[in-house]
Protein backbone atom coordinates (compact mmCIF):
# COMPACT_ATOMS: atom_id res chain seq x y z
CA UNK A 1 0.00 0.00 0.00
CA UNK A 2 1.54 3.51 -0.67
CA UNK A 3 1.30 6.49 0.80
CA UNK A 4 1.75 9.55 -0.64
CA UNK A 5 2.87 12.37 1.77
CA UNK A 6 3.52 16.38 0.70
CA UNK A 7 6.04 17.97 2.79
CA UNK A 8 4.27 21.43 1.05
CA UNK A 9 0.73 20.69 1.76
CA UNK A 10 -1.47 22.29 4.45
CA UNK A 11 -2.39 19.20 6.20
CA UNK A 12 0.07 17.88 8.71
CA UNK A 13 2.45 15.14 7.88
CA UNK A 14 0.60 12.73 10.78
CA UNK A 15 -2.74 13.94 9.16
CA UNK A 16 -1.70 12.43 6.01
CA UNK A 17 -0.54 9.14 7.17
CA UNK A 18 -3.67 8.36 9.35
CA UNK A 19 -6.12 9.51 6.34
CA UNK A 20 -3.98 7.37 4.00
CA UNK A 21 -4.01 4.39 6.02
CA UNK A 22 -7.35 5.04 7.06
CA UNK A 23 -8.51 5.26 2.93
CA UNK A 24 -6.13 2.02 2.94
CA UNK A 25 -7.99 -0.04 5.46
CA UNK A 26 -11.43 0.86 4.11
CA UNK A 27 -10.90 -0.07 0.06
CA UNK A 28 -9.13 -2.96 1.76
CA UNK A 29 -5.55 -2.04 0.21
CA UNK A 30 -4.91 -3.32 4.12
CA UNK A 31 -6.40 -6.05 5.21
CA UNK A 32 -8.29 -6.79 8.36
CA UNK A 33 -5.24 -7.74 10.75
CA UNK A 34 -2.75 -7.15 9.11
CA UNK A 35 0.96 -6.06 10.57
CA UNK A 36 1.88 -2.73 9.87
CA UNK A 37 5.26 -1.63 9.78
CA UNK A 38 6.76 -0.30 13.30
CA UNK A 39 7.08 3.29 14.01
CA UNK A 40 10.87 3.34 13.57
CA UNK A 41 10.90 1.25 10.61
CA UNK A 42 7.86 3.39 8.79
CA UNK A 43 9.54 6.75 9.75
CA UNK A 44 13.09 5.88 8.44
CA UNK A 45 11.33 4.46 5.19
CA UNK A 46 9.60 7.79 5.02
CA UNK A 47 12.36 9.94 6.27
CA UNK A 48 10.38 11.45 8.99
CA UNK A 49 10.62 12.13 12.44
CA UNK A 50 9.49 9.00 14.76
CA UNK A 51 7.34 11.14 16.40
CA UNK A 52 5.26 12.04 13.45
CA UNK A 53 4.68 8.69 13.02
CA UNK A 54 4.23 8.02 16.34
CA UNK A 55 0.93 10.62 16.81
CA UNK A 56 -0.45 8.89 13.74
CA UNK A 57 -0.89 5.61 15.23
CA UNK A 58 -1.67 7.09 18.31
CA UNK A 59 -4.53 8.95 16.50
CA UNK A 60 -5.54 5.66 14.50
CA UNK A 61 -5.88 3.76 17.90
CA UNK A 62 -7.51 5.93 19.67
CA UNK A 63 -10.51 6.12 16.72
CA UNK A 64 -10.14 2.11 16.75
CA UNK A 65 -8.68 1.54 13.10
CA UNK A 66 -5.45 -0.09 14.57
CA UNK A 67 -4.05 -2.33 17.74
CA UNK A 68 -0.80 -1.98 19.09
CA UNK A 69 0.87 -4.22 21.92
CA UNK A 70 4.34 -4.17 22.75
CA UNK A 71 4.68 -7.36 21.54
CA UNK A 72 2.92 -7.56 18.24
CA UNK A 73 3.30 -4.16 17.09
CA UNK A 74 0.73 -2.53 14.94
CA UNK A 75 -1.88 -4.04 13.26
CA UNK A 76 -5.01 -3.38 11.26
CA UNK A 77 -8.38 -4.06 13.97
CA UNK A 78 -9.29 -7.30 12.38
CA UNK A 79 -13.79 -6.19 13.46
CA UNK A 80 -14.02 -2.41 13.09
CA UNK A 81 -17.02 -1.60 15.58
CA UNK A 82 -19.61 -0.46 13.10
CA UNK A 83 -21.29 2.71 14.75
CA UNK A 84 -23.44 3.30 11.89
CA UNK A 85 -23.36 6.88 12.16
CA UNK A 86 -20.69 9.69 11.29
CA UNK A 87 -18.54 11.49 13.51
CA UNK A 88 -19.70 15.42 13.27
CA UNK A 89 -16.38 16.34 12.59
CA UNK A 90 -16.48 14.31 9.54
CA UNK A 91 -20.13 15.64 9.20
CA UNK A 92 -18.79 18.96 9.13
CA UNK A 93 -15.81 17.43 6.55
CA UNK A 94 -18.61 16.20 4.14
CA UNK A 95 -20.54 19.73 4.16
CA UNK A 96 -17.60 21.48 3.20
CA UNK A 97 -16.81 19.21 0.56
CA UNK A 98 -20.22 19.69 -0.90
CA UNK A 99 -20.27 23.45 -0.36
CA UNK A 100 -17.18 23.62 -2.82
CA UNK A 101 -18.24 21.34 -5.16
CA UNK A 102 -21.43 23.13 -4.99
CA UNK A 103 -19.67 26.30 -5.78
CA UNK A 104 -16.76 24.46 -8.24
CA UNK A 105 -20.03 23.82 -10.67
CA UNK A 106 -19.94 20.15 -10.13
CA UNK A 107 -23.64 18.45 -9.85
CA UNK A 108 -25.12 16.38 -7.05
CA UNK A 109 -25.37 13.40 -8.94
CA UNK A 110 -21.41 13.59 -9.95
CA UNK A 111 -20.29 14.27 -6.35
CA UNK A 112 -22.71 10.89 -5.19
CA UNK A 113 -21.37 9.00 -8.06
CA UNK A 114 -17.88 9.34 -6.66
CA UNK A 115 -19.14 8.92 -3.43
CA UNK A 116 -20.27 5.29 -4.64
CA UNK A 117 -17.25 4.72 -6.52
CA UNK A 118 -15.62 4.97 -2.84
CA UNK A 119 -18.23 2.30 -1.46
CA UNK A 120 -17.47 0.03 -4.75
CA UNK A 121 -13.57 0.01 -4.04
CA UNK A 122 -14.27 -1.17 -0.46
CA UNK A 123 -16.11 -3.64 -1.35
CA UNK A 124 -14.09 -5.39 -3.80
CA UNK B 1 59.15 1.92 -13.45
CA UNK B 2 57.53 5.21 -13.20
CA UNK B 3 56.67 4.23 -17.17
CA UNK B 4 54.55 1.47 -15.76
CA UNK B 5 52.95 3.19 -12.89
CA UNK B 6 51.89 6.02 -15.43
CA UNK B 7 50.63 3.71 -17.32
CA UNK B 8 48.98 1.57 -15.03
CA UNK B 9 47.21 4.75 -13.87
CA UNK B 10 46.10 6.47 -17.14
CA UNK B 11 45.10 2.65 -18.39
CA UNK B 12 43.19 2.14 -15.02
CA UNK B 13 41.41 5.37 -15.30
CA UNK B 14 40.52 5.45 -19.31
CA UNK B 15 37.58 2.64 -18.91
CA UNK B 16 36.40 4.40 -15.50
CA UNK B 17 35.72 7.69 -17.83
CA UNK B 18 34.55 5.63 -20.71
CA UNK B 19 32.18 3.89 -18.03
CA UNK B 20 31.48 7.19 -16.95
CA UNK B 21 30.36 8.30 -20.69
CA UNK B 22 28.17 5.54 -20.92
CA UNK B 23 26.07 5.59 -17.90
CA UNK B 24 26.02 9.19 -17.99
CA UNK B 25 25.41 10.27 -20.94
CA UNK B 26 23.53 7.84 -22.41
CA UNK B 27 22.83 7.82 -26.87
CA UNK B 28 19.29 7.75 -26.32
CA UNK B 29 17.75 10.09 -23.23
CA UNK B 30 14.24 8.57 -24.36
CA UNK B 31 15.03 5.10 -23.57
CA UNK B 32 16.35 5.69 -19.66
CA UNK B 33 14.18 6.01 -16.79
CA UNK B 34 16.94 8.81 -15.22
CA UNK B 35 18.97 11.01 -17.61
CA UNK B 36 21.48 13.30 -16.82
CA UNK B 37 19.55 13.05 -13.55
CA UNK B 38 16.34 14.00 -14.69
CA UNK B 39 13.73 11.43 -14.41
CA UNK B 40 11.93 10.88 -17.82
CA UNK B 41 8.60 12.27 -18.35
CA UNK B 42 6.14 11.12 -21.02
CA UNK B 43 5.66 15.06 -21.28
CA UNK B 44 9.35 14.49 -22.88
CA UNK B 45 8.45 12.56 -25.79
CA UNK B 46 6.04 16.00 -27.44
CA UNK B 47 8.30 17.09 -30.44
CA UNK B 48 9.40 20.71 -30.42
CA UNK B 49 11.20 19.99 -26.14
CA UNK B 50 11.91 16.72 -27.47
CA UNK B 51 14.05 17.74 -30.11
CA UNK B 52 15.80 20.77 -27.29
CA UNK B 53 16.40 17.83 -25.18
CA UNK B 54 17.98 15.57 -27.49
CA UNK B 55 20.38 18.89 -29.01
CA UNK B 56 21.16 19.52 -25.28
CA UNK B 57 22.52 15.62 -24.47
CA UNK B 58 24.25 15.35 -27.56
CA UNK B 59 26.25 18.54 -27.15
CA UNK B 60 27.15 17.18 -23.69
CA UNK B 61 28.21 13.63 -24.81
CA UNK B 62 30.24 15.84 -27.66
CA UNK B 63 31.78 17.57 -24.58
CA UNK B 64 32.74 14.59 -22.64
CA UNK B 65 33.88 12.88 -25.58
CA UNK B 66 36.79 15.62 -26.19
CA UNK B 67 37.33 15.44 -22.66
CA UNK B 68 38.29 11.90 -23.08
CA UNK B 69 40.34 12.52 -25.96
CA UNK B 70 42.14 15.38 -24.57
CA UNK B 71 43.11 13.36 -21.38
CA UNK B 72 44.02 10.65 -23.99
CA UNK B 73 46.24 13.27 -25.31
CA UNK B 74 47.82 14.34 -22.15
CA UNK B 75 48.34 11.10 -20.80
CA UNK B 76 50.19 9.86 -23.95
CA UNK B 77 52.79 12.86 -23.72
CA UNK B 78 52.95 12.05 -20.13
CA UNK B 79 54.52 8.96 -21.04
CA UNK B 80 56.16 9.61 -24.55
CA UNK B 81 58.16 12.59 -21.90
CA UNK B 82 58.30 10.35 -19.10
CA UNK B 83 61.80 11.43 -18.34
CA UNK B 84 60.74 15.12 -17.73
CA UNK B 85 60.17 16.67 -14.01
CA UNK B 86 56.88 16.26 -12.74
CA UNK B 87 55.98 13.25 -14.20
CA UNK B 88 54.42 11.26 -11.56
CA UNK B 89 52.56 14.64 -10.32
CA UNK B 90 51.56 15.41 -13.81
CA UNK B 91 49.97 11.98 -14.93
CA UNK B 92 48.04 12.07 -11.06
CA UNK B 93 46.99 15.46 -12.30
CA UNK B 94 45.58 14.29 -15.71
CA UNK B 95 43.87 11.71 -13.93
CA UNK B 96 42.06 13.75 -11.17
CA UNK B 97 41.36 16.62 -13.70
CA UNK B 98 39.51 13.88 -16.56
CA UNK B 99 37.09 12.75 -14.23
CA UNK B 100 36.37 15.84 -12.45
CA UNK B 101 36.02 17.51 -15.67
CA UNK B 102 33.93 14.68 -16.82
CA UNK B 103 31.07 15.87 -14.68
CA UNK B 104 31.16 19.36 -16.01
CA UNK B 105 28.93 18.82 -19.28
CA UNK B 106 26.37 16.73 -17.26
CA UNK B 107 25.88 19.15 -14.52
CA UNK B 108 25.57 21.74 -17.70
CA UNK B 109 23.12 19.75 -19.46
CA UNK B 110 20.93 18.98 -16.53
CA UNK B 111 20.43 22.96 -15.69
CA UNK B 112 19.60 23.19 -19.12
CA UNK B 113 17.30 20.60 -19.09
CA UNK B 114 15.34 21.70 -15.79
CA UNK B 115 15.21 25.51 -17.73
CA UNK B 116 13.44 23.47 -20.47
CA UNK B 117 11.33 22.31 -17.98
CA UNK B 118 10.67 25.85 -16.82
CA UNK B 119 9.94 27.39 -19.79
CA UNK B 120 6.95 24.43 -20.48
CA UNK B 121 5.47 24.56 -17.33
CA UNK B 122 6.44 21.13 -16.27
CA UNK B 123 6.79 21.43 -12.54
CA UNK B 124 8.83 19.26 -10.12
CA UNK B 125 7.25 17.04 -6.95
CA UNK B 126 9.91 17.92 -5.03
CA UNK B 127 7.60 17.65 -1.39
CA UNK B 128 6.05 14.41 -2.54
CA UNK B 129 7.27 11.32 -1.08
CA UNK B 130 5.83 7.97 -2.02
CA UNK B 131 6.17 5.01 0.68
CA UNK B 132 4.82 1.57 0.09
CA UNK B 133 4.23 0.84 3.85
CA UNK B 134 4.19 -3.35 3.49
CA UNK B 135 8.16 -2.70 2.08
CA UNK B 136 9.08 -0.95 5.02
CA UNK B 137 11.74 -3.21 6.97
CA UNK B 138 11.18 -6.10 4.93
CA UNK B 139 13.38 -5.90 1.92
CA UNK B 140 16.79 -7.44 2.64
CA UNK B 141 19.08 -8.89 0.99
CA UNK B 142 22.51 -8.27 2.40
CA UNK B 143 23.97 -11.09 4.72
CA UNK B 144 26.98 -9.79 6.81
CA UNK B 145 28.39 -13.12 6.58
CA UNK B 146 29.19 -13.00 2.98
CA UNK B 147 31.49 -10.13 4.14
CA UNK B 148 32.83 -11.49 7.26
CA UNK B 149 34.38 -14.40 5.78
CA UNK B 150 37.02 -12.03 3.52
CA UNK B 151 37.59 -10.11 6.50
CA UNK B 152 38.43 -12.86 8.99
CA UNK B 153 41.21 -14.08 6.00
CA UNK B 154 42.14 -10.22 5.56
CA UNK B 155 42.81 -10.47 9.41
CA UNK B 156 44.54 -13.48 9.40
CA UNK B 157 46.54 -11.94 7.02
CA UNK B 158 47.15 -8.98 8.92
CA UNK B 159 47.74 -11.54 12.11
CA UNK B 160 50.82 -13.39 9.78
CA UNK B 161 51.82 -10.15 8.80
CA UNK B 162 52.38 -8.79 12.19
CA UNK B 163 53.85 -12.36 13.63
CA UNK B 164 56.61 -11.76 9.96
CA UNK B 165 57.73 -7.94 11.37
CA UNK B 166 57.55 -9.01 14.81
CA UNK B 167 60.04 -11.75 13.76
CA UNK B 168 57.81 -14.70 15.65
CA UNK B 169 57.86 -16.02 11.57
CA UNK B 170 60.91 -15.98 9.46
CA UNK B 171 60.87 -15.70 5.95
CA UNK B 172 64.27 -16.43 4.02
CA UNK B 173 65.41 -12.93 2.13
CA UNK B 174 62.60 -10.96 3.25
CA UNK B 175 64.92 -7.98 4.46
CA UNK B 176 61.57 -5.66 5.84
CA UNK B 177 60.74 -7.46 8.64
CA UNK B 178 60.69 -5.48 12.15
CA UNK B 179 59.85 -2.52 9.28
CA UNK B 180 56.09 -2.76 9.93
CA UNK B 181 55.30 -1.72 6.05
CA UNK B 182 53.67 -5.26 5.20
CA UNK B 183 51.36 -5.17 8.86
CA UNK B 184 50.53 -1.46 7.82
CA UNK B 185 49.17 -2.46 4.52
CA UNK B 186 47.31 -5.31 5.65
CA UNK B 187 45.83 -3.50 8.51
CA UNK B 188 44.48 -0.96 5.78
CA UNK B 189 43.41 -4.02 3.40
CA UNK B 190 41.50 -5.10 6.90
CA UNK B 191 39.89 -2.09 7.79
CA UNK B 192 38.98 -1.60 3.89
CA UNK B 193 37.27 -4.91 3.77
CA UNK B 194 35.54 -3.97 7.48
CA UNK B 195 34.13 -1.08 6.09
CA UNK B 196 32.06 -3.00 3.49
CA UNK B 197 29.75 -4.11 6.31
CA UNK B 198 28.37 -0.53 6.98
CA UNK B 199 28.52 -0.10 3.47
CA UNK B 200 26.53 -3.64 2.93
CA UNK B 201 24.64 -2.56 5.61
CA UNK B 202 23.88 0.93 3.93
CA UNK B 203 23.35 -0.25 0.77
CA UNK B 204 20.29 -2.59 2.11
CA UNK B 205 18.66 -0.05 4.04
CA UNK B 206 18.45 2.17 1.27
CA UNK B 207 14.55 3.76 0.76
CA UNK B 208 12.64 1.46 -1.54
CA UNK B 209 11.53 3.16 -4.58
CA UNK B 210 7.61 3.15 -5.33
CA UNK B 211 7.47 2.51 -8.96
CA UNK B 212 3.75 0.50 -8.48
CA UNK B 213 0.96 0.36 -6.37
CA UNK B 214 0.97 -3.13 -6.12
CA UNK B 215 3.28 -4.02 -3.02
CA UNK B 216 4.58 -7.17 -3.99
CA UNK B 217 5.99 -5.31 -7.46
CA UNK B 218 7.46 -2.72 -5.50
CA UNK B 219 9.31 -5.19 -3.05
CA UNK B 220 10.49 -7.82 -5.80
CA UNK B 221 11.50 -4.50 -7.64
CA UNK B 222 13.66 -2.97 -4.71
CA UNK B 223 15.32 -6.83 -3.44
CA UNK B 224 16.34 -7.03 -7.01
CA UNK B 225 18.09 -3.28 -7.21
CA UNK B 226 19.56 -4.31 -3.29
CA UNK B 227 20.95 -7.62 -4.34
CA UNK B 228 23.27 -5.72 -6.81
CA UNK B 229 23.91 -2.84 -4.66
CA UNK B 230 25.06 -5.04 -1.71
CA UNK B 231 26.91 -7.65 -4.05
CA UNK B 232 29.33 -4.65 -4.49
CA UNK B 233 30.18 -4.66 -0.67
CA UNK B 234 30.32 -8.28 -1.25
CA UNK B 235 32.70 -8.06 -4.35
CA UNK B 236 35.05 -5.45 -2.79
CA UNK B 237 35.52 -7.44 0.25
CA UNK B 238 37.11 -10.24 -1.73
CA UNK B 239 38.98 -8.16 -4.75
CA UNK B 240 40.60 -7.23 -1.06
CA UNK B 241 40.81 -10.26 0.56
CA UNK B 242 43.08 -11.48 -3.23
CA UNK B 243 44.90 -8.28 -3.90
CA UNK B 244 45.94 -8.30 0.22
CA UNK B 245 47.12 -11.86 -0.18
CA UNK B 246 48.78 -11.04 -3.73
CA UNK B 247 50.84 -8.12 -1.65
CA UNK B 248 51.97 -10.73 0.53
CA UNK B 249 52.95 -13.31 -1.37
CA UNK B 250 54.44 -10.88 -4.36
CA UNK B 251 56.53 -8.46 -1.30
CA UNK B 252 57.36 -11.44 1.47
CA UNK B 253 57.58 -14.28 -0.64
CA UNK B 254 58.74 -13.57 -4.48
CA UNK B 255 59.98 -10.02 -3.39
CA UNK B 256 58.83 -8.85 -6.57
CA UNK B 257 57.68 -5.16 -6.74
CA UNK B 258 56.77 -5.63 -10.22
CA UNK B 259 54.48 -8.23 -9.32
CA UNK B 260 52.71 -6.28 -6.88
CA UNK B 261 52.19 -3.39 -8.94
CA UNK B 262 50.37 -5.80 -11.58
CA UNK B 263 48.51 -7.03 -8.83
CA UNK B 264 47.43 -3.69 -7.90
CA UNK B 265 46.59 -3.20 -11.24
CA UNK B 266 44.45 -6.21 -11.37
CA UNK B 267 42.65 -5.51 -8.90
CA UNK B 268 41.63 -2.23 -9.87
CA UNK B 269 40.46 -3.52 -13.07
CA UNK B 270 38.37 -6.39 -11.36
CA UNK B 271 37.10 -4.00 -9.09
CA UNK B 272 36.22 -1.66 -12.09
CA UNK B 273 34.60 -4.92 -14.30
CA UNK B 274 32.61 -5.63 -11.31
CA UNK B 275 30.96 -2.63 -10.89
CA UNK B 276 30.17 -2.87 -14.75
CA UNK B 277 28.65 -5.97 -14.18
CA UNK B 278 26.55 -4.59 -11.41
CA UNK B 279 25.97 -1.47 -13.13
CA UNK B 280 24.70 -3.41 -16.17
CA UNK B 281 22.42 -5.80 -14.14
CA UNK B 282 21.01 -2.61 -12.63
CA UNK B 283 20.04 -1.71 -15.80
CA UNK B 284 18.15 -4.75 -16.79
CA UNK B 285 16.63 -4.90 -13.84
CA UNK B 286 15.13 -1.25 -14.88
CA UNK B 287 14.25 -2.76 -17.89
CA UNK B 288 12.84 -5.18 -17.14
CA UNK B 289 10.65 -3.77 -14.62
CA UNK B 290 9.41 -0.95 -16.94
CA UNK B 291 6.46 -2.39 -18.39
CA UNK B 292 5.18 -2.28 -14.52
CA UNK B 293 6.21 0.79 -13.27
CA UNK B 294 2.68 2.82 -13.38
CA UNK B 295 3.70 5.20 -10.47
CA UNK B 296 6.45 8.49 -11.70
CA UNK B 297 7.19 11.57 -8.87
CA UNK B 298 9.39 14.01 -10.56
CA UNK B 299 11.40 15.20 -8.33
CA UNK B 300 14.28 16.84 -9.51
CA UNK B 301 14.56 19.53 -7.63
CA UNK B 302 15.63 17.89 -4.63
CA UNK B 303 19.20 16.96 -7.01
CA UNK B 304 21.42 19.84 -7.76
CA UNK B 305 22.77 19.44 -11.03
CA UNK B 306 21.23 16.11 -10.90
CA UNK B 307 24.20 14.96 -8.51
CA UNK B 308 23.87 16.42 -5.19
CA UNK B 309 20.96 15.40 -3.02
CA UNK B 310 19.31 18.05 -1.03
CA UNK B 311 16.25 17.79 0.50
CA UNK B 312 15.92 19.40 4.24
CA UNK B 313 12.45 17.39 4.72
CA UNK B 314 13.75 13.81 4.40
CA UNK B 315 15.79 12.88 7.53
CA UNK B 316 17.46 10.03 5.89
CA UNK B 317 21.58 10.32 5.33
CA UNK B 318 22.15 8.14 2.34
CA UNK B 319 19.77 8.06 -0.84
CA UNK B 320 19.50 5.93 -3.97
CA UNK B 321 21.97 7.84 -6.39
CA UNK B 322 21.17 8.95 -9.62
CA UNK B 323 24.14 7.83 -11.26
CA UNK B 324 25.30 4.53 -11.59
CA UNK B 325 24.76 2.26 -8.70
CA UNK B 326 25.01 2.65 -4.70
CA UNK B 327 23.81 5.23 -2.81
CA UNK B 328 24.50 9.10 -1.88
CA UNK B 329 24.48 11.35 0.88
CA UNK B 330 21.69 14.25 1.71
CA UNK B 331 23.80 17.11 1.55
CA UNK B 332 20.86 19.19 3.74
CA UNK B 333 21.47 15.99 6.64
CA UNK B 334 23.36 17.90 9.69
CA UNK B 335 26.09 14.38 9.06
CA UNK B 336 25.83 14.94 5.36
CA UNK B 337 27.18 18.59 5.69
CA UNK B 338 29.89 17.48 7.98
CA UNK B 339 30.52 14.55 4.87
CA UNK B 340 30.39 17.18 1.90
CA UNK B 341 32.98 19.63 3.89
CA UNK B 342 35.24 16.49 4.73
CA UNK B 343 35.09 15.12 1.12
CA UNK B 344 35.68 18.42 -0.76
CA UNK B 345 38.76 18.99 1.92
CA UNK B 346 40.37 15.38 0.62
CA UNK B 347 39.90 16.35 -2.69
CA UNK B 348 41.82 19.49 -1.69
CA UNK B 349 44.14 17.68 0.16
CA UNK B 350 44.86 15.52 -2.21
CA UNK B 351 45.40 18.14 -5.00
CA UNK B 352 47.73 20.29 -2.97
CA UNK B 353 49.46 17.10 -1.68
CA UNK B 354 50.35 16.43 -5.86
CA UNK B 355 51.34 20.39 -6.17
CA UNK B 356 53.14 19.76 -3.18
CA UNK B 357 55.42 16.46 -4.07
CA UNK B 358 55.98 18.18 -7.65
CA UNK B 359 57.48 20.85 -5.59
CA UNK B 360 59.53 18.62 -3.91
CA UNK B 361 60.95 16.86 -7.01
CA UNK B 362 61.39 20.21 -8.78
CA UNK B 363 63.83 21.52 -5.79
CA UNK B 364 67.30 20.28 -5.75
CA UNK B 365 68.94 18.44 -2.33
CA UNK B 366 71.87 19.45 -0.97
CA UNK B 367 73.82 17.55 1.54
CA UNK B 368 76.70 19.52 3.44
CA UNK B 369 78.44 19.31 5.90
CA UNK B 370 78.82 22.45 8.92
CA UNK B 371 79.99 22.74 12.46
CA UNK B 372 80.67 18.78 12.79
CA UNK B 373 77.37 17.88 11.22
CA UNK B 374 76.35 16.15 7.97
CA UNK B 375 72.86 17.95 7.23
CA UNK B 376 70.30 16.73 4.54
CA UNK B 377 68.36 19.74 3.47
CA UNK B 378 65.69 20.15 1.24
CA UNK B 379 63.42 23.06 1.76
CA UNK B 380 64.33 22.20 5.81
CA UNK B 381 67.11 19.95 6.75
CA UNK B 382 65.56 16.62 7.00
CA UNK B 383 68.21 14.55 8.74
CA UNK B 384 71.05 15.79 10.88
CA UNK B 385 73.78 13.66 12.30
CA UNK B 386 77.14 13.89 14.30
CA UNK B 387 80.37 13.47 11.87
CA UNK B 388 81.95 11.64 14.91
CA UNK B 389 79.12 9.19 15.12
CA UNK B 390 79.84 8.18 11.63
CA UNK B 391 81.36 4.55 11.66
CA UNK B 392 82.28 4.15 8.07
CA UNK B 393 81.68 5.84 4.70
CA UNK B 394 81.82 4.31 1.09
CA UNK B 395 80.56 5.17 -2.60
CA UNK B 396 78.37 3.35 -4.19
CA UNK B 397 78.05 2.92 -7.58
CA UNK B 398 75.48 0.28 -8.00
CA UNK B 399 72.40 1.26 -6.17
CA UNK B 400 70.54 0.50 -8.66
CA UNK B 401 71.55 -3.00 -8.96
CA UNK B 402 70.79 -3.55 -5.63
CA UNK B 403 67.27 -4.33 -3.79
CA UNK B 404 65.91 -0.83 -2.76
CA UNK B 405 62.36 -1.61 -0.75
CA UNK B 406 60.23 1.55 0.53
CA UNK B 407 58.83 1.44 3.83
CA UNK B 408 58.15 5.18 4.51
CA UNK B 409 58.66 8.10 1.96
CA UNK B 410 58.93 9.75 -0.94
CA UNK B 411 60.22 7.75 -4.44
CA UNK B 412 59.95 9.86 -7.52
CA UNK B 413 62.01 10.08 -10.83
CA UNK B 414 64.24 13.22 -9.05
CA UNK B 415 63.76 12.83 -5.94
CA UNK B 416 64.51 9.28 -3.30
CA UNK B 417 63.67 10.84 0.30
CA UNK B 418 62.95 8.31 3.39
CA UNK B 419 62.72 5.24 5.05
CA UNK B 420 64.22 2.24 3.01
CA UNK B 421 65.59 -1.59 2.75
CA UNK B 422 68.84 -1.76 0.83
CA UNK B 423 69.79 -5.47 0.23
CA UNK B 424 70.15 -6.80 4.02
CA UNK B 425 70.60 -3.03 5.51
CA UNK B 426 66.91 -2.54 7.11
CA UNK B 427 65.57 0.90 8.19
CA UNK B 428 68.13 3.00 6.10
CA UNK B 429 67.50 6.67 5.49
CA UNK B 430 68.16 7.56 1.87
CA UNK B 431 68.49 11.30 0.84
CA UNK B 432 69.73 11.26 -2.75
CA UNK B 433 68.99 11.92 -6.23
CA UNK B 434 68.11 8.40 -8.25
CA UNK B 435 69.22 10.11 -11.62
CA UNK B 436 72.91 9.95 -10.56
CA UNK B 437 74.79 7.12 -10.97
CA UNK B 438 76.93 7.17 -7.51
CA UNK B 439 76.16 8.06 -3.65
CA UNK B 440 77.44 7.75 -0.40
CA UNK B 441 76.88 4.97 1.75
CA UNK B 442 77.16 6.54 5.92
CA UNK B 443 77.19 4.01 8.63
CA UNK B 444 76.64 5.96 11.75
CA UNK B 445 76.33 4.67 15.75
CA UNK B 446 72.33 4.64 14.75
CA UNK B 447 71.51 4.13 11.34
CA UNK B 448 72.38 3.63 7.75
CA UNK B 449 72.25 6.53 5.69
CA UNK B 450 72.53 6.74 1.37
CA UNK B 451 72.84 10.00 0.44
CA UNK B 452 73.72 12.30 -2.58
CA UNK B 453 74.03 15.34 -3.89
CA UNK B 454 72.03 17.19 -6.69
CA UNK B 455 74.93 16.16 -9.12
CA UNK B 456 77.78 13.93 -9.37
CA UNK B 457 80.89 15.92 -8.58
CA UNK B 458 78.99 17.02 -5.33
CA UNK B 459 78.70 14.30 -4.29
CA UNK B 460 82.16 13.14 -5.00
CA UNK B 461 82.97 15.93 -3.42
CA UNK B 462 81.14 15.71 -0.22
CA UNK B 463 82.60 11.80 -0.07
CA UNK B 464 86.12 13.18 -0.24
CA UNK B 465 85.51 15.64 2.72
CA UNK B 466 83.93 12.95 4.86
CA UNK B 467 86.67 10.28 3.99
CA UNK B 468 88.84 13.24 5.03
CA UNK B 469 87.59 14.08 8.39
Amino acid sequence: MVIRIDDYSDVPIYQQIRNQIVMGISDGRLAAGEQLPTVRALAIEMGINTMTVSKAYQILKSEGYILTDRKNGARVRPEMSKSGALSDANKWELKRIVSEARLSGVSKDELIGIIEEGYKEGEK
Amino acid sequence: MTIMIDLIMLLTVLPVGLIIIAIAYPKDWRKKKIFYGIRNREEYLQEEIAEKITALCNSARKKAMNITVDYVVIGALIVIFHDMPLNLTLCVLDVFLYIYLLLVPFAGCNKGIKSLKREYGLNGEAGVKLTDIKAADTVRTFKPVSVLIPCALLLANLVFSLLVDLKVISIDGYGSAGTFSMTVMAGILFLTGLLMLPVGILFDRLKNEVISEDSVVNANYNRALKKCMTGIAVSAAWALEVLSLGTTCFMMLFKSEILYVITTGVFMGVVIASMFVYMFKAAKIEEWYKKDTTIVVDDDDKWIFGLFYYDKNNKRLNVEKRVGIGSTINMAHPVGKVLGVFIVCAVMFTLLSMVWLGFLEVTPIHVYTEDGKVICHQLRDEYVFETNSIKDVTLVEDLDKRSVVRNVGTSMPGLTKGNFNVDQDSGCRLFLNPDIDVCIRIETDSRVYYVSNETEDETLALYKELKNE
